[in-house]
């Protein structure tokens, strides 16, 4: 399906018969020539946690140019990180600095949504880390600000650059799955010890944002397996939360109750995905099974299910590569979340040179982030089915 | 055929893999598709994709077109797909050019390079591939000549390499166009570029040199396995591939009552390793010291294969684990065999089965070493014989000066009597000498060869159906007095009552084996069809049926041998 869920498929083929012409556009290239230049992207990192864990300073087509972050201590770890001296108190700071091309926001969720506006009001690209938003107010705002501007907004997603992903999206396209998939999704927490002192969700005696957090408020770990491969639109949503009682789940900001969250989602290309998002459970990170009609993949898991590709009448396939030869030599460093930030950060990068949209556009991330709400909402209902808006471009 | 004219200029296939390309490096763009369906897709960078699953698929490009020294790219074959590479100077007809490509010659992949109308100029059968990983492929061109090579990935590690391929003046290319090409299925291509100087420069030992497929003579490989020397000095042999089973069977290193012995390592996660004795490949019988159990904290294993496996002795666990040297010795004895484990002083014993009773039969017959992997790589060495100091023992036979597909024993002296190997002589008096191909063994069958003995000598013939220590199998002679059917025991099973033809001049010979039975026939050496005389069929015990043994020649003084067939397997024409 096509954005705008057409079921024109979004590739062009190209045959001897066609008349189709392709024209795209292109900014300077990155190395489309030998003596040029190669053109440098000017970013500026904004949050010194996650956002710390990102390899802008190692591609060859960027240049950190400031940071930022609240916490002193956290901007002083974003300079040393990435040889930048200069460092603003505030977002709303550095994104009046004109030599910034794009902002990283890696700030908390709740905030990012109105971090990417902001950026966007003041002629900033925007990278920002998941979810995309919170609220479906957010979804349509952060719509109408990258259609007014025609800026750039790449959701990070890690999910999305892990191998098995990328060789899922290979396998999709080349049609061995079959007709359609059913996906086993989940990202999943170990439960703290002792919920109530967590430094996730304490700091200088206050709650933090992960306080009571709805586990499908940040589900695009879980969707970004799916949507990632097949870039289908999950159309329908029922969802069931629980969790054991806990002060944290009995008030919080959310008027959340649960500490898990299991759903069934529906898709536009009659698939179905079981997605998985829970704070609580003896088990950690983030996993996929793909199962189509003709063959099935299967991540490794903390239980020894090893990596195994099956088709039927084939071998099985047991290895994998790591596709690290699609990244400039400097950026092939391993990283968490399975080596996937030097590829977000390559991809992000890249789409500024080229002047295109990024592989996770704000279309892809509001089809992987909006489901999630809807399911939050699903479960507060007892698990009622119900439909997903879709903020395709239209 | 209607040729679309791409717009996209704009199509740049930049691949940052590349960078550390010296300067002049170009990415091709301005493509045209000929046949096939092809798109333009993105994962980080941009690549072509053929997605048509039947049929041919080829798309050029003239861009570039005077920088032509190195032209490359960063293939991944789909299943299924049967191959997939670069086409030079092919033009829109699909005609003309060389192509460069991956093909599945093998179980384990291919790479050749060919002209467009089929003609291969050089391969590389078992340059190892697998679906969906990517291989750099590059073609390096200069007047008259052209080398191909093959890389992982990353454009870092040499997967093969050929030399300089002379072309003729209808072959050569200039690699003004250059396309990609699929046959029978889908592929992407990312990566394509130009470039004065190729990744690498032609190396004195690639890695297609030291694969044990290309010796058939020494080594027979069973399984998905990637069998390699690891250098040049061809000391250590590695399994590189994450597969099932593979082994290697060794036939330098082979006899019956004997020590055998090799150092392994096992790689991190492999499953197993371990060292075959006694083994005879043709029907599956023989020993397996196998380091098993739990996954690198396993038992040493003693297996027997009649062909179906049977685990006769086991150590406890935890005897071996991953990344550490040891030592395995197996030893065969009549009606025994004794495996052990030991450290890498080789003093150190870790593990013991003491002697084990076995059947007698299965220790009687002479087997080789060979090599085994379980679901990942190991490496092994010290096994051969130089390298363990374990020599077969003296009446056995051993690699002589006619090659490794033969074993000479006896005091004669073998030599070609030309260049193309057609003849064998044997010079000089002797009592008696012998020449085995080892290249094939079998049962039943029929042997052939022409022979001329000389005057003086007292017999020559044919040995068939022989062990490599010719101690068990059947002669067919032309003696003084004429034809006579032997057994390598030395005893005579037939021999001709009147022989008026005389023992001169030349005649071929047929050894034969079949069901509880030996036979031979003599032929006139100028007519070869025309039988002369055949010996009644000789009566021997049917465990002969299925016992394999090797074809060669022997000489009880001076002779000469020309062979039957195309090759020294002395096949008969029965076959």
């Amino acid at each position: 399906m096509n954005k705008a869920g057409t079921g024109v498929t979004r590739r062009g083929f190209l045959n001897a018969t066609s008349s189709t012409a392709l024209a795209a556009s292109l900014g300077l290239s990155v190395g489309a020539s030998a003596g040029e230049p190669a053109k440098k992207v000017r970013m500026g990192i904004v949050g010194g946690g996650f956002g710390a864990a990102f390899q802008w300073h190692l591609d060859p087509n960027c240049v950190v140019e400031a940071v930022s972050d609240l916490r002193p201590e956290r901007r002083s770890h974003l300079q040393r990180v990435y040889g930048c001296e200069k460092a603003y108190e505030s977002l709303e700071k550095l994104v009046l600095d004109p030599k910034i091309d794009a902002v990283a926001v890696f700030t908390g969720a709740p905030d990012h949504a109105r971090h990417v506006v902001e950026c966007m009001k003041h002629g900033k690209h925007v990278v920002s880390a998941v979810p995309a938003c919170m609220t479906l107010d957010e979804a349509a705002a952060m719509k109408e600000a990258k259609e007014e501007t025609g800026l750039k907004y790449m959701m990070a997603e890690t999910s999305y650059y892990r191998a098995p992903t990328i060789f899922a999206r290979e396998l999709w396209a080349d049609g061995l799955f079959g007709n359609f998939l059913y996906t086993e999704v989940e990202y999943y927490h170990h439960a703290p010890t002792d919920l109530g002192k967590s430094a996730l969700l304490w700091h200088d005696g206050k709650p933090t944002w992960r306080y009571g957090l709805p586990p499908m408020l940040y589900v695009t770990h879980s969707t970004g397996f799916h949507v990632g491969v097949t870039r289908e639109r999950i159309t329908d949503v029922s969802c069931l939360g629980w969790g054991p009682d806990h002060e944290v789940y009995r008030e919080n900001v959310y008027n959340n109750p649960f500490r898990n969250m299991m759903g069934l989602f529906k898709t536009t290309g009659d698939s179905i995905c079981r997605c998985n998002v829970a704070w609580h459970l003896h088990n950690a990170g983030e996993r996929a099974q793909w199962i189509g009609e003709y063959a099935a993949l299967y991540m490794r898991s903390g239980s020894g299910q090893p990596f195994v590709f099956q088709r039927k009448g084939k071998p099985d396939q047991t290895t994998l590569g790591d596709y690290m030869e699609l990244l400039p030599e400097p950026m092939r460093v391993p990283t968490g979340h399975g080596n996937s930030h030097p590829f977000i950060t390559r991809e992000f990068t890249t789409a500024l040179v080229e002047d295109r949209e990024p592989a996770v556009d704000l279309y892809e991330a509001l089809a992987m982030t909006v489901p999630g709400i809807v399911a939050n909402e699903s479960a507060r209902k007892g698990g009622v089915q119900l439909a997903v808006p879709c903020f395709d471009l239209t | 055929m209607r040729t679309i004219r791409l717009l996209a200029l704009t199509v740049c296939l930049f691949v940052p893999c590349l960078e550390r390309l010296a300067t002049g490096a170009e990415p091709v763009a301005d493509w045209t598709p000929v046949t096939g369906k092809w798109r333009f897709d993105r994962e980080i960078v941009p690549i072509i994709c053929q997605d048509g699953e039947t049929g041919s698929g080829l798309i050029l490009s003239s861009s570039g077109a005077k920088l032509t020294r190195a032209c490359r790219a960063v293939v991944k074959v789909s299943p299924d797909t049967a191959e997939a590479g670069l086409w030079l100077d092919a033009d829109p007809h699909a005609v003309g050019g060389l192509q460069i490509l991956l093909s599945r010659c093998s179980n384990v992949g291919g790479f050749l390079v060919r002209t467009a109308e089929g003609r291969t100029l050089w391969e590389d059968r078992f340059a190892p591939w697998s679906d969906y990983q990517p291989y750099v492929l590059e073609a390096v061109v200069e007047a008259g000549r052209l080398r191909v090579q093959m890389f992982e990935g990353t454009g870092e590690i040499l997967i093969s390499q050929s030399p300089w391929i002379v072309l003729d003046e209808g072959e050569r290319v200039t690699g003004g166009s250059m396309g990609l090409f699929t046959t029978h299925g889908r592929a992407r291509f990312l990566g394509v570029q130009r470039d004065v100087e190729p990744l690498s420069g032609l190396v004195a030992d690639p890695p297609n040199k030291r694969r044990l497929q290309d010796d058939e003579e020494s080594w027979d490989l069973q399984g998905d396995g990637r069998w390699m020397w690891t250098t040049a000095e061809r000391q250590r042999v590695r399994q590189y591939a994450k597969c099932e089973r593979s082994w290697a069977v060794f036939r330098d290193v082979a006899g019956t009552h004997r020590v055998w012995e090799c150092r392994v390592r096992v790689d991190r996660d492999t499953g197993g390793t371990g060292m075959f004795f006694l083994y005879r490949n043709e029907d599956d019988k023989g020993f397996l010291a196998w380091l098993g159990g739990q996954f690198g904290d396993g038992a040493l294993m003693l297996i027997g294969y009649t062909p179906t496996p049977k685990t006769l002795w086991s150590s406890p666990q935890g005897r071996w684990h991953w990344d550490t040297e040891y030592v395995l010795r197996a030893e065969t004895r009549e009606g025994q065999v004794r495996i052990q484990q030991l450290a890498a002083d080789g003093a150190t014993v870790i593990s013991d089965s003491n002697w084990v009773k076995v059947d007698s039969k299965s220790t009687n017959d002479p087997g080789y070493l060979g090599l085994h992997t379980w679901r990942g790589p190991a490496e092994f060495w010290a096994f051969t014989e130089e390298l363990t100091g374990a020599k077969a023992t003296s009446e056995e036979s051993t690699i002589g000066s006619l090659g490794r597909a033969w074993l000479t024993s006896g005091d004669g002296e073998w030599k070609w009597a030309e260049s193309e190997q057609k003849r064998l002589v044997q010079v000089g008096s002797c009592r008696q000498a012998a020449a085995l191909n080892i290249t094939k063994g079998r049962a039943q069958g029929t042997s052939s060869c022409f022979v001329r003995k000389s005057p003086a000598a007292k017999a020559a013939g044919v040995v068939f159906q022989a062990d490599r220590g010719l101690t068990t199998g059947f002669l067919a002679l032309m003696t003084d007095a004429g034809p006579r059917l032997e057994s390598l025991g030395g005893k005579t099973l037939w021999q001709a009552d009147q022989w008026a033809a005389g023992a001169t001049g030349e005649y071929r010979l047929e050894g034969v084996v079949t069901t509880d039975r030996v036979a031979m026939r003599v032929y006139d050496g100028k007519d070869p069809s025309r039988l002369l005389l055949a010996s009644p069929d000789i009566y021997v015990p049917e465990t002969n049926n299925s016992r394999v043994g090797y074809s060669g020649v022997i000489a009880r003084g001076a002779a000469e041998f020309r062979r039957v067939g195309k090759d020294w397997c002395l096949v008969g024409a029965d076959e």
